[in-house]
């Protein structure tokens, strides 16, 4: 290797001699004559490697070759000169060729078997550490922008691989569907089912190789280590086969669970497993008390096992709801699809059973005439996480795209200035596809360390963004650093150097290497500078159509964030609680304990008030009613308007600085006894009563017309509209109803206090407690939690795409003062030029400005196209803002165009300083 | 009509080199001994004196054997002549001959 260098040294001297010397040949014996030296001195040079000549004695026989060609350029001038007749001497033989044809290629004078590859590759190597240590600032800021590039890919695919593509901890997981009614007419889908319809989809359907049926429900648990509230679901034995699941300790249920003794087993998770029992074997055998009572638990499911939701305790569906009536649809069912089935074969055949149920039933199933399936994996998440997840995903694409793009107009650039190096190399022997080799491996280096970064990037990234996820928000949360992310970032940074690293290695071997020998390095061909001016204008599209997606996003975000949610969630601590029939069997001593409950935690100190609700605005606890007032016409129950029935006590609106509009709230003399009272939300008074005052009518939630019993409602106030759906959604109709009168089973406690949360928690936990200390405490959870949980995907998709796009600007800035650099260093001489010949520094600077404005400009048109796509994709979660918003649109490639000014700004004034003399002389 | 050219020893080696299948200027080098200095400059003289002719090798032979093209020269009957008078002035010439590898010759 080190005679090719030495030799290659030697020979790019004798080249530089031996064209030096054509000049004395007569113009048209030039070429051949140049052609011949390039033969004769490939000729020699190849029996130097070939022979045992020192590498210092084979230098200095190419070099005095060298200087045979420049005698014989002397001696061919001089015959020409004497005799001009014989000029014919050169010019008779062989084609003509061009100038710049001769190319010395010692490469293939270096025997092709004399280095191993390994050991080129370490040269290679070598080399590229060196050239990339050459440049520390170029080379610094390619790896920070692989790092990022490639850092945010990952992270959003870690996202994508932990949520999206996450399959069902089963067997063969496709093959399950959720089965659901379907009332056509209606436009309901994926109604539940009721458990005598199950039986008949189950008994007479072959397309399913078995079928389950579930349902959920919560319940306290006690009897473990402390009181907890759990899901429950309760299914038919079925379910375990169907899902193809195996005890990790002890047995499941299965089909043999008959009588009434088996139905009091359960069989928890892993999760409870470890909470409850502390991990220990003899949890087998234990007694369980759900909502008092008693259930032996028989197995525990695998650690990875997940099915829906929450769900901790599984039991058998008692006998009792196996009698229940076909209309009683509060089942789900899952099937496992019989071998060789598909599922639009499938569908067909429950429709048909469908049909004919509904033929056969028509009171409860008349309207159900059809069924409908949907795979079990769709169903673990909502579209718009998965929508919003991809589309994160393919930001960050577009960030790495950038990334690489960035990295490859360094390259460029840097290339451009290594032209010279090249050609040079190429002269000596080095072959095109040894230079590609040669500066692939470079870009490898690049990516090396920015793919390490980046997994750095990658997992400080997860980590910040599984954390900011709230439980139970995303189904099987797997978001962390793991095998297949690391396995993709590596991928990816292979990829990116193919991308980034081909492209300019490509370019400097292009063309002919001779001529830019021969030429000066400020005389470059146009071609890398057009591909790198591209390569900007691309930069500048994708930033600005991601700056579009953040702006957007964000003003959505700060429009939903100034909203004002109709309460203050600041301060208040919530705590749900549900009695037990057991201990709690009838009305009054319901309302007993939650006056006792409310009564001793409003008194704690450090709280200034507590109340009671049936539901906490904006933490997805509906229960909708409908309802009629007095005097409207009876209808069918699903044609009148429906409200959601919150129950609360006369201190909610006080706690919850809930303002009234009219009338008054509730009081202590709202009784049993006295006529029940009803407070509406303004919203719903504006839509139900419009300019009428709803003050002093009256409503039911017996929507029948001949219910003698129903009970009336006087509304007595009106409260100002609240956003009880979150601040992004619109609110549900709400009426208040007075726990006083109607007693709850499950409620919230709210607590308005000065104290922190733990302190108030636990005085709440003390407080309960003393009143039963049997009673579970469940979702602790501040208001201001609750309202953060209900907008955080939408939050953090915000500060995600924000990031992106930002990182995108980042890039765009780098690239352009990159390329303006570039452009101005490779113009010295002309702006010397122009200056000499009287142009101002302002002239200069325009230009320059001017060049740097029409990349940013074409840029941010293209990115507005590419704008109006993405914001499409964002619709979703775009609130109070327009996909079309004019301030964004207008608003970003204007700052786009200012920063490109900025960023072009300093190269610019390097070249107003420029001077002539020097610029001119340096040539 | 071409210039004469004075037959000397160096020159009637070339001449030889030729007519033994050395073709080219490094090749004579090679096998005559002669440093390049003295190769070339005869070269071009007896070219001048159409004492030989060049001729290039054909661009496919050569880029299957992996190099450029030479250009190849090739003694004329003025040549052969030239140098039957000169081996008689120059005997050890003549001896040439003996000295071109067995894989050479033919």
């Amino acid at each position: 290797m080190a005679r090719a260098d030495g030799l290659e040294r030697t020979a790019r001297l004798g080249a530089a001699l031996v064209r030096a010397a054509g000049r004395w040949v007569p113009a048209e014996q030039r070429d051949e004559w140049l052609r011949e030296w390039h033969a004769e001195l490939w000729a020699y040079g190849r029996r130097l490697v070939d022979g045992e000549t020192s590498p210092w004695m084979a230098r200095r026989c190419l070099l005095r070759h060298a200087l045979v060609a420049v005698a014989d350029a002397g001696s061919v001038r001089k015959l020409a000169r004497v005799r001009r007749q014989s000029r014919g001497a050169f010019g008779r033989a062989g084609r003509s060729v061009a100038a710049g044809d001769l190319e010395l290629r010692l490469d293939r004078i270096v025997p092709p078997d004399g280095d191993s590859w390994m050991s080129q590759f370490c040269q290679d190597l070598r080399f590229g550490a060196r050239g990339l240590a050459a440049a520390p600032g170029p080379t610094l800021i390619a790896i920070i922008t692989l790092a990022l590039g490639i850092g945010a890919s990952a992270v959003m695919f870690g996202g994508v691989n932990g949520v999206v593509l996450q399959t069902l901890p089963f067997e063969q997981p496709d093959r399950l569907y959720g089965i659901f009614s379907v009332a056509p007419q209606r436009g309901f889908t994926e109604v539940s089912l009721s458990y005598p319809d199950f039986v008949d989809y189950r008994d007479g359907i072959d397309s399913f190789e078995a079928m389950a049926a579930f349902r959920a429900e919560g319940v306290n648990l006690s009897g473990a280590q402390e009181p907890e509230r759990v899901v429950v679901v309760r299914a038919t034995p079925e379910l375990f086969p169907v899902l193809r699941v195996e005890a990790s300790l002890g047995r499941l249920f299965g089909a043999d669970e008959e009588g009434p003794a088996a139905e009091l087993v359960a069989v928890i998770t892993h999760g409870l497993w470890q909470r409850a029992f502390a991990g220990a074997t003899d949890a087998l055998g234990r007694v369980v008390r759900l909502d008092g009572e008693p259930f032996t638990v028989v197995g525990v499911l695998p650690e990875h096992y997940w099915f829906i939701g929450d769900a901790d305790v599984y039991t058998p569906l008692f006998a009792s709801e196996r009698g229940e009536p076909r209309g009683a649809r509060r089942y789900n069912a899952v099937g496992r699809l019989a071998a060789g089935v598909t599922a639009m074969q499938a569908g067909l055949e429950l429709d048909a059973m469908a049909e004919r149920l509904a033929a056969e039933y028509p009171e409860s199933n008349a309207v159900f005439s059809g069924a409908s399936l949907a795979p079990l994996t769709e169903q673990v998440m909502s579209d718009e996480t998965r929508q919003s997840i991809w589309t994160l995903f393919t930001v960050s694409l577009f960030v790495l795209a950038m990334a690489c793009v960035n990295v490859a107009n360094l390259l460029l650039a840097q290339g451009a200035v290594r032209r010279r190096e090249f050609a040079l190399r190429a002269a000596l022997g080095a072959g095109r596809r040894r230079l590609v080799v040669q500066q692939l491996t470079e870009s490898a280096l690049l990516a090396l360390v920015g793919g390490g970064l980046g997994l750095l990037v990658c997992y400080y990234g997860l980590n910040a963004i599984a954390a900011t996820i709230p439980p139970g928000a995303v189904p099987m949360n797997a978001i962390h650093t793991g095998p297949v992310e690391i396995g993709f970032t590596v991928a990816v940074s292979l990829a990116t150097v193919m991308i980034f690293g081909l492209l300019p290695a490509l370019q400097g071997v292009r063309g002919d290497l001779h001529d830019r020998l021969k030429d000066n390095a400020r005389a470059t061909s146009s071609g890398p500078r057009r591909l790198q001016r591209g390569l900007v204008v691309a930069q500048m599209a994708i930033a600005s159509m991601l700056m579009i997606g953040a702006g957007l996003a964000v003003r959505s975000y700060l429009e939903v964030q100034a909203r004002d949610p109709g309460f203050d969630a600041h301060g208040i601590l919530t705590v749900r609680l549900s009695l037990p029939q057991a201990s709690y069997p009838d009305e009054g001593s319901m309302r007993v304990f939650w006056d006792d409950a409310v009564e001793r935690i409003g008194a704690l100190p450090g709280v200034e008030t507590a109340a009671l609700t049936s539901s906490l605005p904006m933490a997805r606890q509906r229960s909708s009613a409908y309802f009629r007032r007095e005097f409207d016409p009876a209808m069918e129950a699903s044609e009148h308007p429906w409200a959601n029935r919150v129950v609360v006590d006369r201190g909610y609106f006080e706690t919850m600085r809930i303002g009234l509009l009219g009338g008054r709230g509730f009081v202590a003399s709202d009784t049993d006894s006295s006529p029940p009272v009803a407070v509406v939300s303004a919203d719903l008074a504006e839509r139900i009563w419009g300019d009428e005052d709803p003050i002093g009518s009256r409503l039911t939630f017996d929507v029948r017309d001949d219910n003698e019993e129903a009970v009336w409602y006087t509304v007595v106030g009106i409260t100002q509209a609240i956003r009880n759906n979150g601040l992004h959604n619109r609110p549900w109709a709400e009426i208040f109803v007075c726990a006083a009168q109607n007693p709850v089973r499950i409620a919230s406690l709210v607590i308005r206090g000065a104290a922190n949360e733990p302190t108030l928690a636990a005085a709440a936990r003390q407080a309960v407690a003393a009143v039963d200390p049997e009673l579970p405490l469940y979702q602790l959870r501040t208001m201001d939690e609750i309202v953060a949980a209900r907008f955080w995907g939408e939050a953090l998709t915000t500060r995600l795409i924000t990031a992106c796009s930002a990182v995108a600007l980042l890039l765009a800035l780098v690239g352009i003062y990159g390329v303006i650099s570039y452009t101005v260093g490779q113009r010295t001489r002309e702006i010397g030029l122009r200056m000499a010949l009287g142009a101002e520094a302002r002239d200069v600077l325009r230009m320059v400005l001017r060049q740097a404005m029409r990349l940013a400009v074409i840029g941010s048109a293209i990115g507005l196209l590419g704008g109006f796509g993405l914001s499409r994709a964002l619709r979703f979660m775009l609130y109070g803002v327009g996909a079309n918003d004019p301030v964004t649109f207008i608003g970003v490639p204007l700052l786009l165009a200012v920063m490109a000014l900025l960023a072009s700004l300093l190269p610019a004034r390097r070249a107003t300083e420029v001077d002539p003399m020097v610029a001119l002389r340096n040539d | 009509m071409p210039p004469k050219i004075r037959m000397t020893h160096a020159t009637a080696m070339v001449l030889q080199a030729l007519a033994h299948g050395y073709r080219y200027g490094f090749d004579i080098m090679e096998f005559t001994g002669l440093p390049g200095g003295t190769v070339y400059p005869i070269l071009r003289r007896v070219e001048a004196a159409r004492l030989v002719a060049a001729k290039w090798e054909a661009e496919g032979v050569a880029q299957s054997a992996g190099r450029p093209a030479r250009r190849y020269y090739e003694i004329l009957e003025g040549g052969q002549r030239a140098l039957e008078t000169a081996v008689r002035r120059y005997r050890l010439v003549d001896e040439m001959g003996s000295l071109v590898p067995e894989e050479r010759r033919g």
